[in-house]
Formats: C-alpha cells, sequence, structure tokens
C-alpha cells in the first residue's frame, strides 16, 4: 500500500489520488484485495497518510464504494489543510453526514453520483444544503457557487505555547510551594471533618472565603457523583447564580479563620492529582503575594476506583507574609467544574506538551525555568511543579532510571509498565519519548492509564 | 451587625397585604463593582479589542498560559494581533475585595476561539486607579 500512495501523491498539487483504490494495477497486478470498505483497510491506510502526506491539501476518493464518513472524519484533524475534495461516486447517503468533516474548509468539492443526490431535483437547494455544513465551498461538482462563508484566517496558531507554573523569583515559588505541599496534605486527609479544622494555622485571623461550582455549558452531564455536587452546591456562591444566594450573601462568605475552616471541614473528602498542578504566581508586593492554583482533583470517596470522575479546580490565594518562609491566607478563592474524562485528558495532553516545551527552552536564565527535580534523594512529598529531569548522559544510572519512569508515569498519566516502555523504545531520551507519547496518544489502550 | 427591628404581628390587622417585605439586604458594593467590571471586561475582549487596554493599570501584567506580559504596549499587542476572535461563555464567577485595595475577580467557562470551544479560567487583580478599578494582574489559562 505505501507503494501505491506514493505512486498517487502529486508533489506539485499537494494532492493525493486516492480513486477507485482497489482496482490500482499494483494490487491487482499481485492479486491482492484491497477494499476501503472494510474498516481494517481504512485504518492502515489513514494512519499512513497521517504519518507521510498530513499536509495535503487535495483528496480524491472517488469510486471506492464508501458509505460511512466516520473514517473520513478520523483524517480530519489528522490532515487539517484539506482544500479540495472529491468524494463522488461512493455510497454516501446522508448529506447530513457531510458535518462529519466540517472542520475542513472545502472550496472546491466533488460529490456527484452518490445515492443522496438523487433527492435533489434543483441545484440551489442543493448548494444551500452543501452549504450548511461547509460553507465555504466556492465551486461545486463542475459549478462555481458563492460560499456562504468565507474562510477565516487561522489565528490560533499565533497563540503562545503554553507553558508550566510561572514566577518571577524562584525564592517566592519555593516558600510558595511549600506552603501548597503542606495545605494540600491537609486538604486531602480522609477524615475532613476533623482533620482540615488544623488549617486554622494558615488562615489570618479577618481571611475570607468563598467557592463556586458549575459545570460547563458543553458538558452539564458529566457531574459526577450527584450527592457530592449538591453538597458543594449548597455553599456556592457563583454570580451566575446570584438570585441563589443575593438573599443571604453572608451564608456563601465565609470569614474568619474559624468560620473559614468549619465550612472546609463539611465539604466532601478530596484527593488532589498534584501532577496535573499548574501554579502561577500572579504578584509580589511589599509583603502581599498572590498566586493560582489550577488542576485536577477527584473526590475523596473515588481515590481508589479505576475509572474516578474528574474535577477541574482553580484556587486563588492572597497570602501576607507572616515571617522567614510563613505565610497566613487573607483571601481564597475556589472554583470547581465537574469534567467529562475526555477534557481531563486533554488537559493532560496540554500539560505534557508545555513540559516538552521548558525542555526546549534555552540554558538557565532564572526567569520561567522549572524547578529541576532533585534527582539524588528521594522525593517523599509530591513535586507541585511539573518537571523532568536534566538529561542524562550515557550509560543511564538505574536508580535514574526509575527516577525518569516515575516522573514520565507521573506526567503521562500512564502507569509506571507503560512508561518504562515508552521510554525504552526511545533509549531513555525523556523529550523523544515524549512526542512519541503525544504522536501515539490516541491509540495507547486504556490499561495503560490503570495503576 | 445589629438587625433592623420589625414590627410585631400584633400591631397590624389581619390582611396579609399589610405585612412588610423583608429589607434586603444592605448593598454590597464590591459585588456591584465586581459584575459591572467583569461585564466590562468580556464585552470589551468579545466585541470592542481595541479598547481592551483601557481596563490595565499603569503597571500591569498579564500571564498568558504562563507566558508574561509586562507592560501595557505588549498587553495590548497580545490581545490585538495574537489572539483570536472570541466569545466567551462564562459558567462560574465569584470575586474578592481586600479592604479598598484590592479587587480580585475570578471567571470560568468556556471561550469560542474562531471555530475552537476551550475551557478558559481567569483571574482578574484590579487596584484603585483614580478612583477606578484597573487591572494590575491578568492571569488567562486555557486548559484544554
Amino acid at each position: 500500500m505505501v507503494n501505491v500512495l506514493a505512486k498517487r501523491y502529486n508533489k506539485a498539487y499537494n494532492s493525493l489520488d486516492l480513486s477507485d483504490f482497489g482496482a490500482d494495477k499494483d494490487f491487482t497486478s499481485n492479486k491482492i484485495i484491497v477494499s476501503l470498505t472494510r474498516n481494517d483497510v481504512l485504518v492502515a491506510l489513514f494512519d499512513m497518510i497521517e504519518k507521510d502526506y498530513c499536509n495535503i491539501t487535495q483528496l480524491s476518493l472517488k469510486d471506492n464504494r464508501l458509505r460511512s464518513f466516520v473514517f473520513l472524519s478520523t483524517l480530519v484533524f489528522r490532515c487539517k489543510n484539506v482544500n479540495q475534495l472529491d468524494i463522488s461516486s461512493n455510497e454516501f447517503k446522508n448529506i447530513e453526514d457531510l458535518e462529519r468533516i466540517s472542520f475542513w474548509n472545502i472550496e472546491k468539492l466533488l460529490l456527484e453520483n452518490n445515492p443522496f443526490c438523487t433527492n435533489y431535483t434543483d441545484a440551489e437547494t442543493y448548494t444551500r444544503d452543501v452549504h450548511k455544513y461547509l460553507p465555504t465551498v466556492s465551486y461545486l461538482d463542475g459549478i462555481n457557487v458563492t460560499p456562504s462563508a468565507v474562510k477565516t484566517e487561522d489565528r490560533s496558531a499565533l497563540l503562545p505555547k503554553p507553558r508550566l507554573s510561572y514566577c518571577d523569583s524562584d525564592a517566592v515559588r519555593r516558600v510558595v510551594e511549600k506552603f501548597l505541599q503542606e495545605y494540600v496534605q491537609l486538604y486531602d486527609t480522609t477524615e475532613p471533618e476533623t482533620v482540615r479544622k488544623q488549617l486554622i494555622a494558615a488562615y489570618d485571623d479577618n481571611a475570607e472565603f468563598s467557592y463556586s461550582i458549575n459545570t460547563l455549558e458543553h458538558h452539564t452531564q458529566s457531574r459526577g457523583d450527584i450527592e457530592t455536587y449538591s453538597t458543594y452546591m449548597r455553599g456556592s456562591r457563583n454570580i451566575i447564580f446570584e438570585d441563589r444566594w443575593v438573599g443571604n450573601p453572608d451564608r456563601v462568605r465565609y470569614k474568619g479563620s474559624m468560620d473559614i475552616v468549619v465550612q472546609l471541614s463539611k465539604l466532601p473528602s478530596t484527593k488532589h492529582l498534584v501532577e496535573t498542578f499548574l501554579l502561577d504566581i500572579d504578584f509580589y508586593i511589599d509583603n502581599l503575594c498572590g498566586f493560582t492554583l489550577r488542576g485536577l482533583f477527584i473526590d475523596g470517596a473515588e481515590q481508589n476506583s479505576p475509572k474516578p470522575h474528574y474535577k477541574l479546580f482553580m484556587r486563588n490565594f492572597l497570602v501576607v507574609s507572616t515571617g522567614e518562609g510563613t505565610m497566613a491566607i487573607l483571601c481564597d478563592t475556589l472554583q470547581i467544574c465537574p469534567i467529562t474524562d475526555m477534557a481531563a485528558d486533554s488537559y493532560r495532553d496540554m500539560l505534557t506538551s508545555a513540559a516538552l516545551e521548558a525542555n526546549d527552552l534555552p540554558g538557565p536564565s532564572g526567569v520561567n525555568q522549572p524547578i529541576h527535580a532533585n534527582i539524588t534523594g528521594s522525593n517523599n512529598v509530591p513535586s507541585i511543579v511539573v518537571t523532568a529531569p536534566p538529561p542524562t548522559p550515557q550509560p543511564i544510572d538505574p536508580s535514574i532510571k526509575r527516577q525518569m519512569v516515575e516522573q514520565f508515569a507521573a506526567q503521562t498519566g500512564m502507569n509506571l509498565a507503560y512508561s518504562e516502555r515508552c521510554l525504552e523504545d526511545n533509549n531513555f531520551d525523556f523529550e523523544a519519548s515524549g512526542r512519541r507519547f503525544l504522536e501515539i496518544r490516541s491509540q495507547i489502550p486504556p490499561e495503560a492509564f490503570q495503576p | 451587625m445589629s438587625q433592623p427591628s420589625y414590627p410585631r404581628s400584633q400591631d397590624y390587622n389581619r390582611t396579609p397585604r399589610a405585612r412588610p417585605p423583608r429589607p434586603n439586604p444592605p448593598e454590597d458594593t464590591y459585588l456591584t463593582d465586581a459584575k459591572k467590571f467583569m461585564n466590562l471586561y468580556y464585552d470589551t475582549l468579545d466585541n470592542k479589542r481595541d479598547k481592551i487596554v483601557h481596563l490595565y493599570a499603569a503597571t500591569c501584567r498579564l500571564l498568558f498560559d504562563g507566558n508574561p506580559f509586562s507592560s501595557g504596549d505588549d498587553i495590548n499587542e497580545f490581545w490585538q494581533k495574537r489572539f483570536p476572535t472570541s466569545v466567551h461563555t462564562i459558567r462560574t464567577q465569584d470575586f474578592k475585595n481586600h479592604g479598598d485595595t484590592f479587587l480580585i475577580l475570578m471567571t470560568s467557562g468556556e471561550v469560542l476561539l474562531e471555530a475552537q470551544r476551550r475551557t478558559f479560567s481567569q483571574v482578574l487583580v484590579c487596584q484603585r486607579q483614580d478612583g477606578m478599578w484597573k487591572i494590575m494582574s491578568d492571569g488567562y489559562r486555557l486548559l484544554n
């Protein structure tokens, strides 16, 4: 198949012509039967396309007896630049399926000779329906048409790549991290009703705390455990639902260290996933410091569950320095958002690519460098900043190997066995393993992520 | 805080209409300011992007996905040239004030960046400048 693909790739036009694929002479002369209606053939074919031809702008799948758009839709994100598509002379029955490829900004489209075409008697309705799903089409089945939308300039490529936890000063970062480590350890107790009250030492006498919770608009289903969600809802001060508390605003505002820890001890137990933490130190002025911690957590009750329900959290702290390396919280604002598994994976993927970014930065420059993990000692306390160990020279010490496996597992979410395998496959090159992991992410079996 | 004194029920005749409505809690000016500012910020960011620089203080810093932009000019250039067209859908909003010195606004939800739907979380820390709240620190993260 690789040979056939190479034959049909036209470099000048950046196009791939897969029309009547099965009938290609290379196959028939070798008596190989290749049919694109077979799922396994399509999967293999598309993998090859993604590997070598992911920049194509023109694609033809004409005359292949295709019925379903499902596999074609997987190509959409792998070959993002396709703008000319020929899927004529196939067996597509539903024009609505065009929605599956709507991410492509198709300009030239050939659709004729598919079963759904017989549903149309006039060109206008036909064009209109095509434009419903592919508004940028300007040439349809041999006729120029006016597109109903112009392809917008893709600015998202200009966004800066996400980076890990940020701080202007390492000294400030170290103090804040230590504080948060202790805080999270107490907070994640299995007995929140009693142990969280010990957090009183972290708060200023006149501190203030409030929190809010809501789902994302797209995922109103994924609340996780309904009882836990309701418990959080009761004390939530979300301005979006102002009516629920504006009649008695003091009910959702916890003032004074005692009131605060009492309320914290009533909230459900939690297990924060430290390897997903992002800490941004927003500012420090005089003896005040503001920082925001974001990441994932799960309900304490689910911490041994193979499929826990993830929640995103964002917590902003305004603290005042109370002495050498100690601080007290003045303002504590927490937001919680239950999310789907897919969203949690997407968050982790973002962290992994941000971690790789960090490795690519030029030599130490103080600002914006992640702290290197303590490679020699054993690191019992979880590190809040996601980091990678510095590149190691050959041969690799087995204890260093173990550290790398643990770090790779922490950053990717895979278990130790799979992490070790991935690292081995890439000669314990941490960056290369990370890149490979990202490349094959969608094909990694779910058991890789089970402890 | 002293409770307002309600008239006793026997001071009224039997008609239910004579009962006064429960008095509203005293207005929290910081809540009002917070709501106003957050609405203004997202409306400007989504629909009047060229005016967004006016909401920032003289000394300000934007931390976008861990990338710092440390002057009004840098921040403005980022929003005008690099941040795509946006439509923010806010799902969660809360605030804090530290005396009259800081107003902390926290927002999260989804944002449509051109055609892509993403999750965002933002913390705005404002300080007074000529009596008005202006952003001193802006922390924006895309979480997927």
